[in-house]
């Protein structure tokens, strides 16, 4: 089944761009699901296809290399997200608290979603020095404590407050 | 590019330098970023402004200065005088009172003599934290691509192989091989075609050494690199950074295209005949792309997973090309090895380990951040020393190094020296530099089981060793931790440890029972409170929260046993 990109898309259009700059070359792939990630926000299948003709590679293996990677999501993303860093240092300074309180007040699981928000753990962050860190869409909390969850969350789910 | 231009922009970057009257640099590591320093440099902007002294004041974002902890930090030249702690609300007073009336303000500036910079020994950090890592001109200006204009211009390559293996540097990834030793086989590759690779995905839980270095000084990392390409006979080479550092990959992207335009990386470099390209690539957050071989299936655009050694990298690497993959830190190395000598490199450190290692101190300790010592140190004097301690007055219970390939190291093994041989006999390894310190209110079942369940989750599933192993391992612990285990669960897991030790593919699996065979080396009595009394002392473990909600629960781990 042959996949044609709506042209009226702009955002097809830098995808396109990034194609040809990378000439077809099959071992661009991770950098052209980068960039379609960008665009799209995440990696909608009828994408994955486009990508798997322009370089001539099966479906299956860019599948098989866009799912591999925790980093791309074959998701379509909710309006905001919240990452809880589970890195070491990060966790002897209490983050599994932050993730259960995350739990209990999404009512959902790790790495779960709700209607408006996604609930994440990562691994580590890289800001060791002040753990345990909060990542709230693009804001980042050092120092973090239940009570700033439990306050970002209220906030996110309530636009007016 | 002669060598005379590069001196000429170096003298003149630093008359400019010189032409200020002062200098406020803030720390833009990702932790102070994290913290506001943005905020905090837009403060000091406008003050100067108001003042009307800003033409004559350098304001600049620098790398990561280090006492991480502390932060936001910024340092006010002349005098280097470091602030700890700065707000947008202290721009003012910094500006009036220190800046413009030449009066530090006592009460807040960092003592002269803290003993978390004077017992260090900075050589791969010796300018992070006060060049802007977005000026090539600012690392020309501290002697930056001197060395890689010495080597292509006066050296031969076997004589800078030769340096670096007498320096004795070896892998700072934690690997620990003599770096001078791959890059000869690689030199010795009968391929027309080779490759250096920088394996900058930094995925140890716990450690940001890499993150610093690429954010800080990226420059640095790209001329080890050159200077390695030289040495081999490779004219291509990656940085692979992980996917979850944006900063990271923005600074070393930005530094590629200064060193291009000023002909510091390209063709002919240094009107040599050598030619060196480098180009970035993006991991995508999966930790075992860390290991080599699965790093370079990752640049080839496949799924990163792992391939057995032999054959090494070195021999075939990069679409089957003789390739050199070293760490960050290791290619930061090189500039001043190249610089200063191997004779003074080898001065510094141990015997067998010499030279310096990087550290990112966290956890429940003082004084947390990056740190650089001499190899050889005593975690004692790293963590009581340089970290101050134990936070809130707590006791020491344990150090862990190596992230989830490591171990925890207890109280009565506290004065060995780091160094690779020394901590591998204490049941961890040096690993990249993660030094995270707990007290007592971690539990060390609890953690053996955290890291496993890391491995569990991050194993690529391409041996059935480590993606099984790991799974039941992960079970295993989580009995412990629930009280619900029975001796024989001990047996069973100590067993299973081994196996998936001496029979994974790749690192990955190959090291991820080690946190819990050191846990249960020198923790075994905690073990025993776990599934004999079913009690967690640290107050972690949900077995605790069973004993204090009486009989109820007493049945739901009752149940489990059954």
């Amino acid at each position: 089944m042959e996949y044609t990109p709506p042209h009226t898309d702009s955002r097809h259009k830098q995808l396109d761009r990034a194609l040809s700059r990378h000439q077809g070359r099959p071992e661009a792939l991770i950098e052209l699901l980068h960039t379609a990630q960008d665009v799209f926000g995440y990696l909608p299948r009828d994408v994955l296809a486009y990508i798997a003709d322009a370089l001539s590679l099966p479906r299956s293996r860019v599948f098989g290399v866009a799912s591999f990677y925790p980093l791309f999501s074959l998701e379509k993303p909710r309006a905001h997200e919240m990452t809880i860093c589970m890195g070491t240092a990060c966790y002897v300074n209490g983050a599994a608290a932050l993730l259960r309180t995350a739990h209990e007040e999404c009512q959902c699981e790790e790495n779960g979603t709700t209607d408006s928000l996604r609930l994440r753990s990562a691994h580590c962050l890289g800001a060791c020095g002040r753990g345990p860190l909060l990542q709230v869409d693009h804001r980042t909390i050092v120092d973090a404590r239940t009570e700033d969850v439990s306050n970002a969350i209220a906030e996110l789910q309530d636009p007016e407050g | 590019m002669t060598i005379e231009d590069l001196y000429q922009i170096g003298a003149l970057y630093r008359e400019q330098l010189a032409s200020f009257r002062a200098e406020i640099q803030i720390c833009g590591s990702g932790t102070c970023r994290s913290a506001g320093a943005a905020e905090i440099q837009r403060a000091f902007e406008s003050v100067c402004e108001e003042e009307g002294i800003r033409p004559e004041i350098r304001i600049v974002t620098t790398g990561c200065m280090g006492l991480c902890g502390q932060g936001p930090l910024l340092r006010v030249l002349p005098g280097d005088v470091t602030y700890t702690r700065i707000t947008a609300g202290d721009a003012e007073r910094i500006i009036r009172e220190h800046v413009i009336n030449g009066k530090p303000l006592k009460e807040r500036m960092l003592p002269e003599d803290y003993p978390f910079f004077t017992r260090q020994t900075p050589v791969v950090l010796e300018h992070m934290g006060r060049i802007d890592p977005e000026s090539i001109e600012d690392y020309i200006a501290h002697g930056g691509y001197e060395a890689l204009a010495k080597a292509v211009t006066y050296q031969s390559p076997e004589h800078i192989i030769l340096e670096i293996r007498n320096a004795g540097l070896r892998g700072r990834g934690g690997g620990g091989y003599p770096t001078g030793l791959k890059w000869d086989i690689v030199r010795r590759g009968t391929s027309q075609q080779k490759y250096v690779v920088c394996n900058a995905d930094e995925g140890d839980p716990g450690a940001f050494m890499d993150r610093a270095m690429l954010e800080g000084n990226p420059h640095a990392i790209l001329e080890g690199m050159a200077v390695a390409g030289y040495a081999v006979g490779a004219t291509q080479g990656f940085v692979y950074v992980r996917g979850e550092y944006p900063l990271a990959v923005d600074r070393m992207k930005r530094a590629i295209t200064e060193a291009e335009r000023k002909q510091l990386l390209g063709n002919r470099i240094f009107d040599s005949g050598f030619s060196f390209r480098v180009d970035l690539r993006m991991g995508a957050g999966a930790f075992v792309s860390g290991e080599e071989t699965a790093l370079l299936h990752s640049i080839e655009g496949k799924r990163g997973q792992p391939n057995p050694r032999p054959p090494y990298p070195s021999q075939v690497g990069l679409w089957g090309k003789p390739t050199v993959v070293n760490n960050v830190e290791t290619f930061a190395n090189v500039a001043p090895i190249i610089h200063r000598g191997a004779r003074w490199f080898q001065g510094i450190g141990t015997k067998r380990s010499t030279g310096t290692k990087v550290f990112a101190l966290a956890g429940r300790v003082r004084d947390t951040g990056l740190i650089e010592v001499p190899m050889g140190t005593t975690l004692r004097e790293v963590i009581f020393d340089i970290g101050g301690g134990i936070t809130d007055g707590g006791s020491f219970k344990a150090v862990q190094t190596g992230g989830p390939s490591g171990g925890c190291i207890p109280e009565k093994h506290l004065d060995i020296p780091v160094d690779y041989e020394s901590l591998a006999q204490a049941g961890s390894i040096m690993g990249s530099g993660g030094m995270i310190v707990m007290d007592d209110s971690s539990c060390m079942v609890d953690v053996a089981a955290y890291f496993m369940e890391f491995c569990q989750s991050e194993s690529c599933g391409k041996c059935i060793p480590c993606r099984v192993g790991t799974v039941q391992l992960s079970r295993l612990l989580d009995r412990i931790r629930r009280g619900v285990a029975s001796e024989q669960d001990i047996e069973t897991l100590e067993e299973l440890c081994v196996m998936v030790k001496d029979t994974s593919l790749c690192g990955l699996g190959q090291a991820a029972p080690n946190p819990v065979i050191s846990a249960l080396h020198f923790f075994r009595p905690e073990f025993e409170r776990h599934y004999r009394d079913h009690v967690c002392e640290a107050g972690v473990c949900p077995v605790h929260s069973t004993e204090a909600a009486g009989d109820a629960a007493g049945i739901e781990s009752g149940g489990a046993h059954v």
